[in-house]
């Protein structure tokens, strides 16, 4: 029994941990100007207000935003998931000389940051005509991806048993057919995964979308919030907060309703070292 | 004939070779010529020099970004290997509330960097809206000056990160936790293992692998992050939240000199590559 | 889990038919202004201040209303504007200039004043004169013209400004500090007597710390930044001595406690605002906007808080420091580069605009003949007070070292009130040497 009780105490103090900055910037969100400034701070606002809320939807276009922000997560996904189940699938069921040695060559490219690349990558696509086009940028986005997805689902086809792939070959199966008919149904979770590992880190980009586009009307959210983010001239918390909160709530929406399936998925032994 | 060919490794790694060596391998190749040159954005760059890195390792500033890289690696990778962990065997108790603490560590986790920053410049701020010197207030105690004095500040980088990074950690362990074999500790039950002896010579060593990769991948994240530090303290107060992305952040974006930024970039590949290969070392010298 | 699935699709249903709303032709809109069918389309980075996002309607009312104007004359051109972000200004001038170097730069583009020179050093931007006239460009202020005119050519329109003063409780404060040691003594005062923070300004890490509170005392004493040949001095003979007082003041500040150690992780006048609501803090060191804030968040700024020039060293000195944003044309060609000019001249740069947009904005304007001509300016008592201090304007100088400069000097500030170091001579000394070494690695 105290055993139990302990733990929940450790419930209680994790999920605190992880929460509360959410919660306070969901209070915030719902404040008026003056109140934002009101000390002792108040959790429950005294005069809840959706104002900033339509503050925010009516001086940006966060839908917009969010719209692009998903398409591109789309385009990423697919894109990743083309290259690296192929590439994936070499490193699983083929024997060659410094295989290992491959792997961390491409694992390098894991650790090249979009700050180091952005406006070499910037001239590049001046050239190529590439500005301005979620063509251009999902292929950035892919490239920096490719590496962990990779690993990733390398893992998760090590844990489907050859004998499958035995099977299937005496039946005369191609390799192309082994993929598509053997393994990728068995490795859905580690597949469903990498999905998800993809998303948040595509959700996320921030400096190579802002570089390399330059309609407004073209960015994601990870770079529309900052177009509520006030100069110095105007009082800005309150907006920040509403628009943080809608900038994350697709990506809570989705973990929430994902998050048996992502935990389903990877404890079907796709990630394994 | 088409057989045969899919019969060769390399075949499968063409589109991951073309995709990587057009879109990355490229730039990249860019980003260290451009550290051998005085390039600046406006400006064609022409020569060959060691400049940038003589400036660079000799100037006052360097080992003191260093050491505050380091020290915001090591920290950060430390503590959401810890907390992951913590985390991770406390969902595996599966009691109900589980999917709670679950749901709240990944929610933190889809947090985009600068809006993590945001987020937690308001929470450390001294004003109505820092609640947590409020608390701290509460409690009868000082302010915590969170974001100007320089170890405070470093602290408060790391908090954000770990906030921030724990998530992807906890998941990959909680997942590799599920993965151990229930007949493991049934059979160290039977044979009297204390809960703490379980731990030690049971989930440890079946987590091991996990947390090598966890670890790779953790550093070289966390080399990389600049986003939700520069939204907090923009590198200060002074120099002291600058790690090596931020000063390669500002080397391109403030000063606009490419080729010094991209000396900063050459720096950071090649200090996360060493900690690759030390790590790697480690593994693979252990089986 | 069908459920489940049913709900993301409805989901995703909702974000597509939320965006797709069908859009009635307007003349302005955030991001395009005149005819959608235009056969010469013109492309613009502008602030996002300065668009349909504003944040507030009376601003965004004026940008349609003289928008439309040039809508309206030029029927067959129309403008795309690509709205920058207010809060990251060092990134969208990169971006600008990197798009400038691949030759993909806007037709015209909003530029920070510390920035333009930039622009103008490396031959992206366009003389204006044969577009604005010679009078109008006499008619600007004499620190716009340092920076933005070369050889008599006007290359972007400076729309307005701001200046720096020291706000003050007057119903606590009899007599508001002229100098330094002023300021502190009656800091303390506050400080013991009302238990509130005796001076507070933005000392963060931040460009706004270095313009705001230490280039004004650092003119104020005669120094320099750099010589004739843009060769970095902040840091030789009487140059040194200025920054080494200017820097020594805020430390002193934050020392002796006249100021509490957070000013020096303040970027932003959120943190002061809630001091100020709070009835927390006697002085502020700040810009001419913060009086309409203080106006906005208490009810009795007018009993409460009046403004003075910022402290100096001694009695008699005096210098202000002064931003603001320039307007330049990029394009080549000639055709755009009229219709471009002419939208600066009708939006910002005339001077019926300027004063229209000034008011509405709460800046100030940068043409002398505004505070003549326009009874807004020339019959109010506190916009004459604001139009004097610009007599003693300085912008922040041209060159393409300032960036570095600044940085290093924001660092120093860092250092120094955060008791890194209480060297202030080596800290200066630093900066001139890394400044030193830039410039000669640069040249």
């Amino acid at each position: 029994m105290v055993k139990k009780i302990s733990i929940y105490i450790l419930y209680g103090l994790v999920s605190i941990f992880f929460l509360l900055p959410i919660l306070w910037i969901i209070s915030l969100s719902l404040k008026t100007t003056s109140e934002i400034f009101v000390f002792p701070p108040t959790f429950i606002p005294e005069e809840i207000t959706f104002d900033n809320f339509f503050y925010v939807l009516k001086n940006t276009t966060m839908t917009t935003y969010l719209w692009n922000s998903f398409k591109l997560v789309i385009y990423t996904v697919l894109g990743t998931l083309l290259v690296a189940i192929p590439a994936a699938y070499s490193f699983s069921r083929f024997d060659f000389k410094n295989k290992a040695k491959l792997l961390f060559v491409i694992l390098i490219f894991q650790m090249i940051s979009p700050i180091v690349i952005g406006i070499p990558i910037y001239r590049y696509y001046s050239n190529l005509g590439l500005l301005n086009n979620y063509f251009g940028l999902s292929m950035v986005y892919i490239a920096i991806q490719i590496p962990f997805a990779t690993f990733l689902l390398k893992g998760g086809f090590d844990a489907i048993p050859k004998e499958l792939d035995e099977a299937a070959k005496i039946d005369g199966a191609s390799r192309f057919q082994l993929l598509h008919k053997v393994i990728l149904p068995v490795a859905l979770p580690a597949l469903a995964s990498a999905t998800i590992f993809i998303s948040i880190n595509a959700w996320s980009q921030f400096l190579l979308p802002y570089l390399l586009l330059d309609r407004t009307s073209q960015y994601p959210v990870s770079v529309g919030i900052l177009m509520t983010q006030g100069n110095f001239q105007q009082i800005s918390t309150h907006y920040l907060a509403a628009a943080s909160i809608i900038a994350l709530l697709p990506a809570i929406v989705m973990v929430f309703l994902l998050q048996k399936f992502i935990l389903k998925a990877l404890t079907a032994g796709a990630v394994k070292g | 004939m088409n057989r045969n060919i899919m019969e060769r490794w390399w075949v499968w790694i063409i589109p991951l070779a073309l995709v990587l060596g057009i879109f990355f391998l490229y730039p990249l190749l860019n980003v260290i010529r451009l550290s051998f040159s005085n390039a600046t954005i406006g400006t064609i760059e022409d020569g060959f020099t060691f400049e940038n890195y003589i400036h660079i390792l000799t100037g006052s500033g360097f080992w003191q970004v260093m050491k505050v890289t380091l020290v915001f690696v090591f920290a950060s990778v430390l503590f959401q290997l810890l907390l992951g962990l913590i985390t991770a065997i406390l969902i595996n108790k599966d009691l109900f509330g589980s999917s709670l603490v679950k749901l709240s560590m990944i929610t933190a986790w889809v947090v985009p960097g600068i809006i993590t920053g945001v987020i937690w410049s308001i929470m450390y701020s001294s004003s109505s809206w820092g609640i947590l010197n409020y608390f701290i207030r509460l409690l009868g105690l000082n302010q915590i000056p969170f974001l100007y004095t320089p170890s405070w500040a470093l602290f408060s980088v790391v908090l954000a990160n770990v906030w921030r990074g724990t998530g992807f950690s906890g998941i990959m362990q909680y997942a590799a936790l599920r993965g151990i074999p229930d007949q493991l500790y049934e059979a160290a039950s039977i044979d009297g293992a204390s809960t703490w002896q379980q731990f030690w010579n049971i989930t440890l060593p079946q987590l091991k692998p996990m947390l090598m990769i966890n670890t790779i991948l953790i550093t070289i994240y966390t080399f990389n992050t600049y986003d939700s530090i520069f939204a907090l303290t923009q590198g200060g107060p002074g120099n002291s939240t600058t790690v090596l992305s931020l000063g390669a952040y500002k080397q391109v974006f403030r000063y606009l000199n490419l080729g010094r930024g991209s000396a900063y970039a050459v720096i950071m590949l090649i200090l996360s590559g060493t900690f690759t290969i030390l790590y790697a070392w480690f593994m693979g010298s252990d089986q | 889990m069908k459920k489940k699935t049913l709900l993301i699709a409805l989901i995703v249903l909702f974000a597509m038919t939320s965006v797709s709303f069908a859009q009635d032709y307007e003349l302005v809109t955030p991001e395009r202004i005149g005819n959608p069918d235009a056969e010469i389309v013109l492309t613009a980075n502008i602030q996002r201040s300065d668009t349909l996002f504003a944040a507030t309607d009376n601003r965004k009312d004026y940008i349609r209303k003289a928008a439309a104007e040039w809508a309206k004359a030029h029927p067959n051109a129309r403008i795309d504007v690509q709205v920058a972000p207010t809060g990251q200004i060092s990134m969208t001038m990169a971006t600008l200039m990197t798009q400038a170097e691949s030759g993909n730069a806007p037709d015209f583009a909003h530029i920070d004043s510390f920035w333009v020179g930039r622009f103008i050093d490396n031959g992206y931007t366009k003389s204006l004169n044969e577009y604005i006239g010679e009078d109008a460009v006499d008619d600007f202020y004499g620190f716009t013209k340092d920076v933005v005119v070369r050889d008599g050519e006007m290359h972007a329109i400076w729309g307005e400004t701001d200046a720096r003063f020291l706000y003050y409780r007057k119903d606590w404060i009899e007599e508001p500090p002229r100098t330094w040691d002023e300021a502190i003594d009656v800091a303390l005062k506050m400080k013991e007597e009302k238990g509130v923070h005796g001076y507070m300004a933005w000392l963060g890490s931040w460009e706004g710390a270095v313009n705001g509170n230490v280039w004004p005392s650092f003119w104020a004493q005669g120094g320099e930044m750099f010589d004739g040949n843009g060769r970095p001095v902040i840091g030789e003979g009487k140059n040194k001595e200025a920054l080494v007082n200017s820097l020594g003041f805020l430390k002193r500040l934050v020392d002796t406690g006249a100021a509490p150690v957070m000013v020096s992780s303040i970027t932003g006048s959120d943190p002061l605002l809630a001091e100020i609501r709070s009835g927390n803090v006697a002085m502020v060191a700040n810009g001419s906007w913060l009086y309409n804030q203080i106006d906005d968040i208490i009810d009795d700024a007018d009993e409460k808080w009046d403004f003075v020039p910022l402290p100096q060293m001694k009695a008699d000195q005096r210098a202000n420091s002064n931003g603001g944003w320039t307007w330049a044309v990029l394009s080549n060609d000639p055709v755009k580069q009229e219709l471009a000019a002419d939208y600066i001249m009708r939006v910002v740069g005339s001077t019926e605009a300027m004063a229209e947009r000034t008011k509405v904005y709460n800046y100030l304007p940068t043409r002398e003949s505004v505070y003549v001509t326009d009874p807004y300016f020339s019959e109010n008592e506190r916009m004459q007070k604001l139009r004097e201090s610009l007599e003693y304007g300085n912008a922040r100088p041209a060159n393409s070292l300032y960036n570095t400069v600044s940085d290093l000097t924001q660092t120093a500030l860092g250092r120094l009130l955060t008791g890194q170091t209480d060297d202030i001579e080596a800290e200066v000394d630093k900066i001139q040497e890394e400044a030193l070494n830039e410039w000669e690695s640069n040249k």
